[in-house]
């Protein structure tokens, strides 16, 4: 275990080490004397300080900017991702409860349409239908969470349900056909046909192996959920992460694309990682890897 | 479940036709559209939809429909054009894989890089580097790509030394070049057809959302983001709001199923889903 969980940190840190090279040479020029490989080893060593240098067109340390956006991209990151696995256990659970249902025949082909359906446009529905028609919720913006809590959370509703529904049918449509697997698997069904309750093998020994499944598909999933938050956060004009890298991108702001392209690579490696580690965790074989 | 899929489902047949005719649309749209993609009339802007104007007009009084089928080119192009990148590049490498462990760890460390480092960011750090534009993103995709190809054509090449048929085809009397010619090069084609076509899908949905927050194509050229961003920022009623992103999703479904169908018929280990049955 030990070993596995040395080897899943060492490649995040070479990660992080390649991404901070790729975005240290090609985020754009650097001050005269702080180019160069050396001016390399002196961004990452001030990057861990916290220091990323001043935004030029925000007239703000780099660093600060990326923490004030994290507190917009982390619990829309989270709620989401909670929502989506509400969405895709309910999925799941009903299309494998009740397989011949017309419903599940017809529920499974619209989840399949509705994994497609990019989150930013949703969210422009959202916006057309909750906030336009109907005003029931803020069509965009957002407020600091210390001097309105609750309008900064209505404000993350719409964003919410536009990135977990199409992820959270993802998820069920991909969950639907592990657990059915799993259920069909030989050694279950040899179980089960000699009397034991399925009921009492689930926990122990059938969880383990979906979860050991549905890991690998979540370590693609995570990263893809927190692109897609940050093209999101344009449709409801959240300051976001995303909507950093964006301005500084459009600015010319060299060193603010700096910081937050590069946090945003420490956000997404931070969630493989978080994943390679639960499976590590789950998989018996990744533990007993550590004599190979 | 696992039974082989010998004959394209209907679903396949129909989305191949459906692909189809949305890309002779896009290609149409070079030589003919309803009206100049680019003829500008502030006069006409955001007119509702009419008989001159099908589905109305954008904040300029540009033509939606010409803009729409347009924007179907401009996601076919930059799509196809990401793909031939990933190919060029992701074959040879792939082929160098097949017999170099070397080059084989190099693949697999850029396709670990690029999971910590999605496509999205890699698009918008090259986008800084460069300028914002359709041929930056089409060279982001492109290379994003690289790895997807390089691993099936490495497995492929690897693989398919070791099946029963070019066993039984060598002891039937076979020489090499021509087991090489009669079954790994259409093998080796058709699983390069399936990579290259599964890419396509998430490529344009890429290009869509990087063109709608701004970073890819620019105006004048057309495309079913900047579409969208436009009429979000303009607050454009619903015909502009709805129909690129209806057409953006279709076109993604259709590719999405018809890639996987066509895996499926290559691969008979998959099922019609292009999901591995095993």
């Amino acid at each position: 275990m030990m070993w596995v969980v040395l080897r899943q940190i060492g490649i995040f840190a070479a990660t992080l080490v390649v991404a901070a090279a790729l975005v240290f040479f090609l985020a754009g020029p650097m001050p005269e004397g702080a180019g160069g490989p050396l001016g390399w080893l002196a961004w990452m060593g001030h990057g861990l300080t916290g220091d990323f240098g001043v935004s030029i067109a925000r007239a703000a340390p780099a660093g600060a900017l990326v923490l004030q956006s994290l507190a917009v991209t982390l619990p829309l990151l989270v709620l989401a991702l909670l929502v989506a696995a509400l969405i895709g256990v309910a999925f799941a659970a009903y299309f494998v409860r009740w397989p011949a249902a017309v419903t599940t025949r017809i529920g499974l082909g619209k989840a399949r349409t509705l994994a497609v359906v990019p989150p930013f446009w949703l969210g422009l529905l959202l916006v057309l239908v909750f906030a336009g028609l109907l005003r029931w919720l803020p069509p965009g913006g957002f407020f600091a969470w210390t001097d309105n809590f609750g309008g900064a959370l209505s404000a993350l509703v719409l964003p919410v349900l536009a990135l977990a529904i199409p992820f959270g049918a993802a998820l069920g449509v991909d969950a639907r056909r592990i657990v059915i697997g799993e259920l069909e698997a030989p050694w279950l069904v040899r179980l089960r046909d000699r009397g034991t309750p399925v009921r009492a093998l689930f926990w122990p020994h059938v969880a383990r192996n979906i979860a050991v499944r549905l890991l690998p598909r979540l370590r693609v999933l995570l990263p893809a959920l927190l692109a897609a938050t940050w093209i999101v956060e344009t449709a409801f004009y959240l300051p976001g992460l995303g909507r950093l890298i964006v301005d500084g991108v459009i600015a010319r702001d060299p060193m603010l694309t700096r910081a937050a392209l590069f946090s945003g690579a420490l956000l997404a490696s931070l969630l493989v990682l978080l994943a390679d580690l639960t499976l590590a965790w789950a998989d018996p074989r990744l533990r007993a890897g550590e004599a190979a | 479940m696992i039974a082989p899929v010998a004959t394209p489902t209907r679903a396949l047949r129909g989305a191949t036709v459906l692909g189809l005719a949305l890309l002779l649309i896009g290609f149409v749209s070079i030589v003919w559209t309803p009206y100049p993609v680019d003829a500008v009339n502030i006069a006409a802007a955001l007119a509702d939809p009419s008989g001159a104007h099908w589905l109305g007009t954008d904040q300029l009084g540009r033509d939606a429909l010409s803009m729409l089928m347009r924007s179907l080119l401009t996601s076919f192009i930059v799509a196809g054009v990401g793909v031939a990148i990933s190919a060029i590049i992701g074959i040879p490498l792939g082929a160098l894989a097949a017999t170099s462990p070397v080059a084989g760890r190099t693949i697999a460390g850029i396709d670990r890089f690029l999971l910590g480092f999605p496509a999205i960011l890699f698009a918008m750090l090259l986008v800084a580097a460069m300028e914002p534009g359709s041929g930056v993103l089409m060279l982001a995709l492109g290379l994003c790509g690289v790895p997807a190809f390089a691993k099936v054509a490495a497995r492929t090449l690897r693989g398919v030394e070791g099946f029963a048929f070019v066993d039984s085809a060598r002891l039937a009397g076979m020489s090499a070049s021509e087991i090489w010619r009669r079954h790994t090069i259409p093998d080796f084609a058709r699983v390069m057809i399936a990579t290259g076509l599964g890419l396509l899908g998430p490529n344009v949905l890429l290009e869509a959302a990087l063109s709608f927050i701004g970073l890819g194509a620019q105006a004048p050229a057309s495309s079913f983001g900047l579409m969208l961003h436009d009429a979000q920022t303009v607050g454009a009623d619903k015909p502009l709001l709805i129909v690129p992103g209806l057409l953006l999703t279709v076109t993604a479904l259709t590719l999405g199923v018809t890639s996987r169908g066509l895996a499926a018929l290559a691969d008979p280990r998959l099922d019609a889903e292009g999901n591995n049955a095993a």
